[in-house]
């Protein structure tokens, strides 16, 4: 349920959203493809049982002869699933090593029946399919022919009964110890598109995609988590249930995905955001124990993340936000599901660090672009991962300020407050060393069918968080505002693809800066602008012969009084172009800018006048894609006292480098 | 005060050290060389980039551009510092990214590699050797109780004792890699620290480890640091000195070791001091910049003192204990006789022709 700017009092607020048995407030509502109506067991083994209902509304023009059901859990099911095969190769997160023996690594997910509600039987009409590698192996796809097409406007709906197993937590799903964190776990339709379905394996590299509707989920699970169960949406209603279990029904509206979490040890804190313009918000606080210091900070990022993107994107919707504090070591850190974030905090968290605060912001911020834009992840990770890292480091730009360098050193956490991680640079430093070595894909290449891992991550998130960093400094931060303003209440629930975006920018914008985004966005190649060469002298006279006939005499070249001749070279060594100035800098403080809107690869300028002392280009540091921004300028003399002063401070530390050994013993001087 | 005080032996150690002033300031010469010519690269790299570029304008004014300028100079030009992911790990303690299998070899990756990363290796190893024959001339002067300004004399046991010296020198280092290696690394891959249910435990694991690695190489230094001074007294023989060292550390292990956390407290303060309270020199001053680089080098000749005067100490713990350095030997054989008298006398021959 959408309710855009209901405000109500923080006290019904709680009431409402743990037991809102009443109608959520009012709003406009997303028409619903995909609802589920889901019973399932949870074994304090980790194994689940399910029956669900699907109510499955064609809206497309495409008759569908099948449906396509995600079965996620396969990806753990065996090293043959893609999944497993593409991690091998170096693809999404390193997480521990499968161990062959060990019954609890893996996880599997299997469809008993499938039958539609008339009872008629299609499980024998259950296939495995693996459109996007053919893989013989992968169990992650189902497809289950219909005895006759579903036509345009019609609704089928289906049961499905299964049963499947956790695995020991991997890529944000599973348990560890007491703490479980379902997501990804019961069959789940693909998206209906006016070319069929768009229903894609599980890969290593990328992440979801599914269309909206109502989940109403009753889970029954061991009795020693009752209170303190979270998950998608709202809770209705919780009670014992035979056989030392508790039973919980949660109710969502206007989603894509349900996911839950369980752990006797989370301690509940609730807390309301109420902010004038905004709807109020209940926020629930899944902590660990031993986090209890950074409570506080969980939630003030959490207001800051709902302050800001309401203000700059879309109002938060829904009347509740969960946030769950994951155990150490579950890795289950990090990860979005509608209404619920999992966040991420260590036990020494010094606050120079922006841990907790930056994982939250950003988990909350995919509510924004992962929740309601919706976007496809699998093919397009970009629309999501890389507008939302741009909006989370605006955002603790402004709540936070810039962090300072923290080292651990073993475990202990030391600040060094003087070394600033200016945002939005540091954060995206992975993007610099991919556009220095591999370059591999262009961004508008289907995220899953990228090289690895590194270019996924770098297109889906540092690429597009500077292209759009870059955009803002570029084209003035009021336009690119209202760009984003624009696309994200446009195109809210409707799965927006980069041309929808490219299109807004274009209108919104101007055709220049969609251009630039459109042409960063289909190249693998850097941005990389240079000035090569700087040069300056006395204006002189002209050395040889002048005039004609008898007014033709020999001159010898002479310095001309006040006048200066300089001459800069600027190269674009980088592929990709984007919309600089140069700037030159004069003896006396004069300057002057020259705008390169071209895609020339190089330009010689001829200047004369005062004493040029500097040639630098985008001075004011807009172009945040620059793959080398230290050849960026150029000096016409020199200034050495920067590498002396560096030279100096390193030598120090290098004798006593040297000294250290020493004083392991490793010398032997004592 | 007992004589053979912590304290006592320390004082003791350091004046001993400041003795040999001449030795400490030769080898302090020898180690800002030896630093020079491993940051002469860096320190080229940096002038060829920043010299003639508008980053030196603001990387004098402060440090605000600080992690821009060097995360951009350490990505193009990975020539000059090459890989520094196995030091960050070696140094924070913190595992970098594994395989699947989840384990790497521990002592892997820090040889063969470019730049300053893979130079560093070979530059402490010759800081070892350094430091390995200075301690052969320090130990024979602390043992010696005399000369202990002449470098002449401090050179000549330097010489006399450079093969066992090289020889001890190799010993820590081995042992030192060996504990790392099989105490601390191989420690911890005897469990997944993310199957652990807090963080503190893991965190105290690893501190556990670190502690029982650094204990394990303090004896190993310790016993080189007797054995030294009992060669700089006599003993000979490198493996009897070797024993004779361990011996002693094994007999008096909580004095010993507390002389050596004294000394190593004493070392790491005014490098601490430094870091937070040193001035940094804007480049351009040059009368600042020797006061400043003054300030740099009394810093390391503290830290270089403060290990000679270890050794002093452990001299000077040896010779109070009056324990044999060497193993007894047989009384020797007197082959003159003995006087008769307390004066000898003479006695006058009287020789006539036959």
């Amino acid at each position: 349920m959408i309710r855009l700017f209901a405000a109500r009092p923080a006290a019904l607020v709680g009431l409402a959203s743990l037991f809102a048995a009443a109608r959520l407030d009012a709003g406009p509502r997303v028409p619903a493809v995909a609802s589920y109506t889901i019973e399932a067991h949870v074994s304090a083994e980790h194994g689940i049982t399910g029956k669900e209902t699907v109510r499955f509304t064609n809206r497309t023009h495409f008759s569908f002869d099948d449906l396509r059901l995600h079965l996620y859990l396969n990806a753990w099911k065996n090293d043959r699933s893609t999944w497993l095969t593409e991690q091998a190769r170096g693809a999404g997160r390193r997480d521990r090593g499968m161990r062959a023996k060990d019954a609890s690594r893996w996880g599997w997910s299997e469809i008993h029946r499938v039958s539609l509600e008339d009872g008629t039987d299609l499980t024998s009409a259950l296939k495995y399919v693996s459109p996007d590698d053919g893989n013989p192996d992968d169990r992650t796809l189902v497809s289950v022919a219909l005895p006759r097409p579903v036509a345009p406007g019609e609704t089928l709906v289906f049961r499905v009964d299964w049963e499947g197993k956790f695995p020991r937590a991997i890529a944000r799903t599973g348990w560890k110890d007491d703490y479980l964190l379902g997501a990804q776990w019961f069959p789940k339709l693909g998206v209906a598109t006016d070319s069929g379905w768009n229903a894609h394996q599980f890969h290593a590299a990328t992440e979801f995609f599914a269309d909206f509707g109502d989940y109403d989920v009753t889970l029954t699970l061991p009795k020693a988590v009752k209170g303190r169960v979270g998950a998608t949406g709202v809770l209705k209603d919780e009670a014992d249930f035979p056989g030392d279990l508790v039973r919980v029904h949660f109710a969502a509206e206007d989603v894509h995905d349900f996911a839950f979490t369980a752990c006797p040890r989370f301690e509940v804190v609730r807390d309301t955001f109420s902010s004038p313009g905004l709807p109020n918000v209940d926020i629930v606080l899944l902590l660990q124990p031993d986090h209890r210091p950074v409570r506080d900070r969980y939630l003030k990022a959490v207001k800051a993340g709902l302050a800001d993107y309401g203000k700059r994107y879309l109002p938060y919707p829904y009347p509740v936000v969960t946030v769950v504090d994951p155990p150490w070591g579950s890795h289950t850190d990090g990860m979005e599901y509608p209404t619920l974030f999992v966040g991420g905090a260590r036990e020494l968290a010094p606050a120079a660090a922006h841990s907790p605060e930056s994982v939250t912001v950003h988990e909350f911020g995919h509510q924004v672009f992962y929740g309601m834009l919706a976007s496809n992840e699998f093919e397009e990770a970009h629309l999501d991962e890389g507008f939302n890292t741009y909006a989370t480091l605006r955002t603790l730009k402004s709540a936070f300020g810039d962090p300072s360098l923290v080292v651990r050193f073993f475990g202990l956490p030391v600040v060094f407050p003087s070394v600033v991680l200016p945002y939005p640079e540091a954060a995206n430093e992975r993007y610099h060393r991919w556009a220095q070595s591999s370059r591999s894909d262009a961004t508008d290449v289907p995220s899953f069918r990228q090289l690895d891992g590194g270019a996924v991550r770098v297109n889906a998130y540092n690429r597009t968080s500077l292209l759009l960093a870059s955009a803002e400094r570029t084209f003035g931060a009021e336009t690119w505002a209202k760009v984003m303003k624009t696309y994200a209440t446009r195109w809210a629930f409707k799965h927006p693809t980069s041309a929808d975006f490219v299109a807004v920018v274009r209108e919104v914008a101007g055709d220049a800066p969609a251009n630039a985004v459109a042409g960063i966005w289909s190249t693998a190649g850097p941005v990389d602008y240079a000035v090569t060469s700087a040069s300056t002298r006395r204006s002189r006279g002209p050395n040889g012969y002048t005039g004609e006939g008898e007014a033709r005499t020999l001159a010898t070249p002479k310095d001309e009084a006040g006048g200066w001749e300089s001459l800069a070279v600027v190269q674009r060594l980088g592929e990709a172009t984007w919309p600089v100035e140069v700037e030159f800098r004069f003896e006396g403080g004069a300057r002057l800018r020259r705008p390169w809107t071209s895609d020339s690869r190089w330009i010689r300028y001829r200047i004369t006048g005062p004493k040029l002392v500097a040639v630098e280009i985008d001075p004011d540091h807009q172009c945040l894609l620059d793959a080398n921004p230290l050849n960026n300028g150029r000096l016409t003399g020199e200034a050495p006292a920067a590498s002396r002063r560096w030279e100096a401070r390193l030598r120090f530390w290098a004798q006593n480098a040297l000294e250290f050994f020493a004083l392991l013993g490793v010398a032997g001087l004592s | 005060m007992r004589r053979d005080s912590v304290l006592v032996l320390a004082t003791r150690g350091l004046a001993s050290a400041l003795g040999t002033w001449k030795a400490i300031l030769l080898f302090l010469v020898l180690n800002a060389l030896l630093a020079a010519a491993f940051l002469h690269p860096l320190a080229s790299a940096l002038h060829e980039t920043l010299d003639k570029n508008p980053w030196a304008e603001r990387l004098a004014a402060g440090d605000t551009d600080l992690h821009t300028f060097f995360t951009s100079f350490a990505r193009t030009r990975p020539d000059v510092l090459g890989d520094l992911e196995k030091w960050d790990e070696a140094v924070t303690g913190e595992r970098g990214e594994r395989g699947p299998s989840g384990k790497a070899t521990p002592l892997s990756g820090f040889f063969g590699t470019t730049g300053l990363s893979g130079s560093a290796v070979a530059y402490a190893a010759l800081a070892a050797v350094l430091a390995a024959l200075f301690s052969g001339g320090f130990a024979g002067r602390f043992g010696a109780e005399r000369d202990r300004t002449s470098l002449a004399a401090f050179g000549a046991d330097a010489a006399r004792f450079a093969v066992p010296s090289l020889l001890f020198g190799a010993l820590s280092l081995a042992g030192i890699l060996a504990a790392y290696r099989w105490v601390y690394a191989a420690a911890g891959t005897l469990y997944e620290p993310d199957e652990l249910r807090y963080e503190w435990e893991a965190t105290g694991l690893v501190l556990l480890r670190l502690g029982a690695f650094l204990l394990v190489a303090g004896i190993l230094r310790l016993v080189v640091t007797y054995a030294r001074a009992a060669m700089g007294q006599g003993a000979t023989n490198p493996f009897a000195a070797l024993m004779s060292g361990f011996g002693f550390v094994l007999a008096r292990p909580a004095r010993t070791l507390a002389i050596e956390i004294f000394f190593g407290v004493l070392g790491i303060l005014p490098l601490l001091v430094w870091a937070f309270l040193g001035p940094v020199w804007n480049g351009g001053d040059f009368a600042d910049f020797a006061l400043i680089l003054a300030g740099q080098q009394l810093v390391v000749i503290l830290r270089i003192l403060t290990r000679a005067g270890h050794l002093g100490a452990a001299s000077a713990y040896l010779k109070r204990s009056r324990e044999p350095v060497s193993p007894a030997a047989a009384p020797p054989l007197r082959v003159a006789p003995e006087p008769s008298a307390a004066r000898p006398t003479e006695t006058p021959v009287a020789v006539t022709a036959p």
